[in-house]
């Protein structure tokens, strides 16, 4: 990295942090972003700094949002009695696509992992808790991705929710194995919904 | 099942970046030692398993001069004929491609094509620990089931998982989560060890009184930490007895603050004439027995996907005796595609070399000998 001139090596540094994105793609990129028209670089710019200004959690569903709470949370016609439990934003974003889900949704923000030091108190948990207490849940859909992280933190939840009398059930696994739910079609998705099952 | 054609790209110290065909049986590579004879066979093995026999590191496979290293090969089995390639990289993860699409997991390239590895540290088969036989029995069911694969691995997070609980006094529901998981998972990979235990059963036993004339009878049982179970056991059978029996132990468990129970710690038990191989056979009846083993592998392999492995022979010559080199070489012969590697030429018997494709190896080269 030495050859570039230093902001040249710091915008490859800093592009070589994003996930996926190894030392050469973020060479490419960076060349890639120094050729186009200043206009096209400052808009992306001001994305990212727009984002990371007005970007934040919401209080009710722990989705991002820029208002609080999110226009899901804060829209009254879904259905009242479910809730999914997603494990990251794109998630919730992919079973959205699919048009089929109506109720409300709670992100978790990650699964359960004791080797990364991540337990049911770093994710969102505790706020789900209080949503279901408060609230009158019926049933607690579980889609999560069928790796023995997402597996491990779906049973906890029917653990901890199943003796509140709420159904908790889990969409049905025809989904890439290990896989994210970001990468199913939506039919499969849709499948995967109308095939839940419960805990037990 | 044969390869015939490969190519190899900066894969350790191999350079070759035209192809190399393949004769459909005996292939002999000669070289001195440090050329790039079982550098070879590792690329091979690579590309039916998805990972070294030698290492974990897939980056120590890439050439020290290079980013990027490439085996390709074209491999024809019973049904057809098509071209395996995995391309490997410091800047991303090892890639597999099956007729030039680029496979979702590495396993859904690999299972077309099947070998079996034989080496003189599988002459230790018998004599070390009870790991080499989980790991002997693990590759050879992977070979046949990619469902065993998945949930093989699985297994390993689940158990690692599970053990750093144990490690960090995490207990109840957040230790049950993955408890439920290694008996659900674990029972599954037991169930197919002690199934595929019984099918080697009597061909182990077959081919090692071929290999004493008669004299020996081998005896191979599975031997789990888990008791009561055994081939009349169903898959639900065994999770019941699996979680009974990890629960008596839970106290154990948060003394030692490891899994105490599961496939993790299985064996094989070996027995010659009633006798247990390991702790007092002789070093010749635990290389005969390794090497029925390994033949009975090959053989139980043929009967589940219907043709046999190619076989890759690594320095196993120069540690045979004749008798034992013969009759590999008969049960090789015409059906198998087999690549040898050695220092020397001499040694082999002469039908075998007139009948086989010899090839070179120096310094990374492999050249027609
Ligand atoms: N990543 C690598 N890059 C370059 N050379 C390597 C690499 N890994 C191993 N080698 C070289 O390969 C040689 C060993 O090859 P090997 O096939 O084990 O030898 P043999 O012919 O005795 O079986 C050694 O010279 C070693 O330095
Ligand atoms: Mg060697
Ligand atoms: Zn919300």
């Amino acid at each position: 990295m030495l050859h570039y001139a230093q902001s040249i090596s710091i915008l490859i540094a800093e592009l070589g942090k994003l996930p996926g994105v190894g030392p050469k793609t973020a060479q490419r990129l960076a060349f890639y972003l120094l050729s186009v028209e200043d206009n096209e670089a400052i808009a992306l710019a001001d994305a990212i700094i727009d984002a990371k200004n007005n970007i934040t959690f919401c209080s009710i569903c722990c989705n991002l949002t820029d208002e609080d709470p999110c226009f899901i949370c804060d829209d009254p016609r879904r259905d009242s009695t479910t809730i999914c439990v997603v494990e990251d934003p794109k998630d919730l974003v992919a079973i959205e696509k699919t048009g089929e889900y109506r109720g409300y949704y709670h992100v978790l923000h990650g699964v359960i992992s004791p080797i990364n030091g991540i337990g049911p108190e770093q994710l969102t948990f505790k706020e789900l808790l209080r949503r279901v207490n408060s609230s009158k849940f019926e049933e607690v859909i579980v889609a999560i991705g069928s790796s023995v992280e997402g597996e491990a933190t779906g049973m906890y939840l029917a653990k901890l929710l199943q003796p509140l009398g709420i159904k908790v059930t889990r969409i049905a696994h025809g989904l890439p194995v290990g896989g994210d739910l970001e990468y199913a079609d939506e039919v499969t998705l849709a499948r995967a919904f109308e095939g839940r099952r419960e805990f037990n | 099942m044969k390869i015939t054609e490969l190519q190899l790209n900066n894969f350790r110290n191999l350079k070759n970046f035209n192809s190399i065909i393949w004769d459909n049986k005996i292939n002999i590579l000669i070289g001195k030692n440090a050329q790039g004879k079982s550098n070879l066979l590792e690329a091979v093995y690579y590309l039916s398993n998805g990972k070294s026999f030698r290492t974990n590191i897939d980056s120590d496979l890439i050439n020290l001069n290079d980013q990027n290293s490439l085996v390709k090969a074209s491999i024809k089995n019973k049904q057809f004929q098509f071209k395996l390639e995995c391309r490997l990289s410091n800047t991303y993860n090892k890639e597999f491609f099956l007729n030039g699409s680029k496979a979702l997991k590495t396993i859904d390239a690999t299972q077309y094509f099947a070998t079996v590895m034989f080496s003189p540290e599988d002459l230790m088969l018998v004599k070390g620990g009870p790991s080499e036989r989980r790991k002997f029995l693990d590759e050879e069911i992977s070979q046949i089931s990619p469902s065993y694969a998945n949930r093989l691995k699985d297994f390993k997070k689940v158990l690692l998982q599970r053990n750093n609980c144990l490690k960090n006094n995490i207990f109840d529901d957040k230790l049950e989560v993955w408890t439920e998981q290694l008996v659900q998972i674990g029972s599954h990979i037991l169930y197919k060890r002690i199934e595929v235990t019984e099918k080697l059963k009597p061909l182990s036993r077959l081919i090692n009184r071929k290999l004493t004339q008669g004299k020996e009878n081998l005896e191979i049982d599975y031997l789990s930490t888990i008791q009561n179970i055994d081939k009349r056991k169903s898959v639900e059978d065994i999770k019941i007895e699996f979680y009974k029996q990890l629960s008596l132990k839970s106290k154990e468990e948060k003394i030692k603050r490891i899994t105490s129970l599961g496939p993790q710690r299985d064996d094989l038990s070996l027995k010659i004439n009633g006798m247990d191989v390991r702790s007092f056979g002789s070093q010749g009846q635990q290389r005969t027995a390794s090497l029925a083993l390994k033949l009975a592998e090959i053989e139980f392999i043929k009967s589940e996907i219907g043709e046999y492995p190619v076989l890759l022979l690594d320095d196993v010559f120069s540690e045979l005796d004749n008798d034992r080199k013969r009759f590999l070489l008969e049960t090789v012969a015409d059906k198998i595609q087999t690549f040898i590697t050695g220092t020397e030429l001499t040694g082999l018997n002469n039908k075998l070399i007139k009948s086989a494709k010899i090839f070179s190896v120096e310094n990374g080269i492999i050249n027609v000998y």
